[in-house]
């Protein structure tokens, strides 16, 4: 089974499209997205709509879609809390009710697919270490564990000495995830990157080969800033494309 | 549990056949499998209650690398097998004489341990083109194959750059073989391309000499005592070792990886270009240090860092072969002081080397006479040109070497020594864009359509204008 990895989207249409299309080279037999289709970009809308075009999909939940679905966790930032408020005014209900139905989790085979973290998906916790990585990898029975949520591509791995060495993943080279090891992948962020690259990112799992690819992806970064300037939306984000960070 | 392999199971569809070697880490057998006609060998880890971890990881690391290496200096991958059920790696077997064999019957000729030393170090230069370092280079893991090339083997130490480093988590000790380790990975330094031009500078010290240049240490103090010890010059062991060989070895076998080698390719060079290598105080030497300069190195050694290790991709690029491929008599003043100015722009990573070729036009059939009416070979009259061009280059002089290439069709001659020398950057002179240059092609052009590297075709402002008039 070959999976198309895509997280934290942020209503960035130009960054989603571009990174489909680097996906779509390699014939995925399923598109995985992995949380945060919505918040911080201008282009909700057309995001969803995208997504919902593609029929071999899963789509798992993240915090910015369930502050849009329900509401705004207390803890938000205030721009953050606008943009949240700001895309569920351009959405229908239709749309609102999708976002509310996403799962937290999906597993298939030895991967388990979540946008925060392993232990407790519902908290939204980030996995910042390598001591948390390697928490979340003996939490689950699975072997490899995929998420967004920290916007940078990453990949943690736990032999059998038991302590998680992180990997910061060269762009188009295939990774063997040999099965003695846990894996734990952030493929990083489509439409927020955050490394100091303004490129998108995305990834390419062969579950049968056990090979991950980590791209790093151009797109029109410029258009997407402008738009989010033009919608009203804090110019903090369209600034934070344009710096990558 | 691991499914046990032993001679004359079936393992993935692959036979069996006889065990090979039964070696501290693996056991290695041929196999065969339907479909397959090249010879294969399986190699099935020893693993068990306390096996050490390093060895476990070391064939995880071995089973990752192994696949992404290509070409004639590697085995070729063909499988490999799961932990849980049947862990092997099935691989092509490298049928040829291993370094090891030549090793048993050292002191060699001083041309075979040229010759050797061109084929590990082009085997190298390779490998590290592939963004892998060895980190484990010694005698039984060269093999010869029949058609000649050097064949690496045993990437159970390797370092891909590209990919998690399995064995950083792992060091609780220097991971090497103990004759031939750097200094840099008995301090857990790894992924430098340099770490594996030390191993072959000891290898090379050792086929000269018959004796190993730092021993064969059991003790990690025994290793670090190459940071202060200096091995006894070659021509002290035996005398008739020339000079540029001696100057080779032991700057391969400097304690900081910045003084040595900055590549493979350069190390390669310089063992085919024996009459241009420079001769330092290295070279020359033929006693080893005194004892109180010993010393001194030795409480240096106490506080010893290694220098940041560069990734093999950043430390090659700062070491490139340039070849500036010059006509003097057929170029203008101008474009001569413009090639100038492109080497001195070009030239400023600190282990650049630069090769400055001249082609001598022959005719095909080679019956020109060799020398003009004064009695001078026009061989050296073409050196004397371009060495006495080369005067006021201001770069390091010892970074520089002159050649003069006899050949028919010059444009293939420089791509040929292009290909040879794995040069990296070539500069060459546009000598004019006149409409019979336009026609035939110039050999600039042919250079830059044929060359496998980057060129550089240096043009005069003012050169569209002269050539027009």
């Amino acid at each position: 089974m070959k999976y198309a990895l895509l997280a934290d989207i942020h209503s960035n249409i130009e960054a989603l499209d571009a990174c489909l299309e680097k996906v779509e080279q390699f014939n995925p037999d399923q598109y995985i997205f992995l949380g945060d289709l919505v918040g911080y970009g201008a282009d909700p809308v057309a995001v969803l709509n995208r997504i919902r075009s593609i029929s071999n999909r899963v789509v798992i939940k993240g915090n910015h879609d369930a502050a849009v679905a329900i509401a705004a966790n207390p803890n938000m930032r205030e721009d953050v809390r606008q943009a949240i408020d700001w895309t569920r005014m351009q959405l229908q209900q239709s749309d609102l009710d999708l976002l509310n139905q996403l799962p937290l989790t999906f597993r298939e085979g030895h991967c388990l697919f979540v946008h925060a973290n392993a232990i407790s998906p519902e908290k939204w916790s980030y996995v910042l270490t390598e001591a948390e990585a390697m928490h979340n990898m003996n939490a689950v029975q699975e072997s490899v564990i995929f998420c967004g949520h920290v916007h940078e591509p990453k990949l943690y791995s736990m032999g059998s000495n038991g302590r998680a060495q992180l990997f910061i993943p060269t762009s188009g080279v295939s990774i063997p995830l040999i099965q003695s090891r846990k894996w734990f992948s952030i493929v990083g962020s489509v439409g927020q990157p955050r490394d100091k690259s303004t490129l998108a990112s995305c990834a390419v799992y062969d579950s049968d080969k056990n090979q991950l690819t980590y791209f790093r992806v151009i797109y029109d970064y410029l258009s997407a800033a402008d738009k989010i300037r033009k919608a009203g939306l804090p110019t903090f984000f369209a600034d934070r494309l344009e710096r990558g960070e | 549990m691991p499914k046990p392999i032993s001679t004359g199971t079936v393992c993935d569809g692959f036979l069996v056949g006889e065990g090979l070697l039964r070696g501290g880490m693996a056991t290695i057998y041929e196999v065969t499998k339907p479909g397959y006609d090249l010879p294969m060998i399986m190699k099935v880890p020893h693993w068990g209650h306390g096996d050490d971890a390093a060895s476990i990881v070391g064939f995880e690391v071995e089973k990752m690398i192994l696949p992404k290496l290509t070409g004639i200096h590697v085995p070729r991958f063909i499988a490999s097998g799961e932990h849980d059920t049947c862990p092997y790696i099935v691989m092509e077997y490298v049928k040829g004489m291993s370094l090891r064999h030549y090793f048993n019957v050292a002191p060699l000729t001083i041309d075979q341990v040229q010759r050797i030393g061109i084929k590990v170090a082009t085997a190298l230069h390779d490998l590290h083109q592939q963004r892998v370092v060895h980190m484990d280079l010694k005698p039984s893991n060269i093999i010869f194959r029949e058609s000649g090339e050097a064949c690496l083997i045993d990437f159970g130490f390797s370092q891909h750059q590209d990919l998690p480093d399995l064995l950083k988590e792992e060091i609780h000790e220097p991971l090497g073989t103990a004759p031939y380790i750097s200094p840099e990975q008995i301090f857990f330094h790894r992924g430098d391309p340099r770490s594996d031009i030390f191993a072959l500078g000891a290898i090379l010290y050792a086929l000269i000499t018959g004796t190993r240049p730092f021993g064969f240490p059991t003790s990690v103090a025994g290793l670090k005592r190459r940071l202060y010890e200096d091995p006894k010059p070659p021509r002290l062991l035996r005398a008739e070792t020339p000079k540029w060989l001696q100057e080779i070895v032991l700057r391969c076998l400097e304690v900081e990886p910045t003084n040595r080698y900055g590549s493979a390719a350069q190390l390669a060079f310089d063992l085919s270009n024996p009459e241009q290598v420079y001769i330092s105080s290295r070279g020359k030497k033929v006693y080893p240090d005194p004892w109180w300069a010993v010393l001194r190195r030795r409480f240096v050694s106490f506080t010893y860092e290694p220098e940041k290790t560069e990734t093999a991709q950043l430390q090659l690029s700062r070491a490139p072969i340039m070849m500036v491929a010059i006509d003097i008599e057929g170029s203008s003043e101008d474009l001569l002081l413009s090639l100038k100015e492109s080497i001195q722009r070009l030239s400023k990573e600190k282990d650049y080397r630069i090769a400055i070729v001249s082609v001598l036009k022959i005719s095909r059939l080679g019956l020109d006479a060799s020398s003009d009416e004064k009695g001078k070979s026009y061989h050296l009259k073409k050196l004397s040109e371009i060495k006495g061009w080369s005067k006021n280059l201001q770069v390091n002089e010892a970074n520089v070497t002159y050649h003069v290439l006899e050949a028919s069709d010059p444009a293939t001659a420089i791509v040929d020594y292009i290909r040879h020398n794995n040069v990296d950057h070539v500069i060459i002179g546009a000598r004019g864009s006149s409409m019979m240059r336009r026609f035939l092609g110039s050999v600039s052009s042919r250079v830059v359509s044929e060359a496998p590297c980057t060129v550089t075709v240096v043009r005069t402002p003012r050169q569209e204008i002269q050539s027009s008039t």
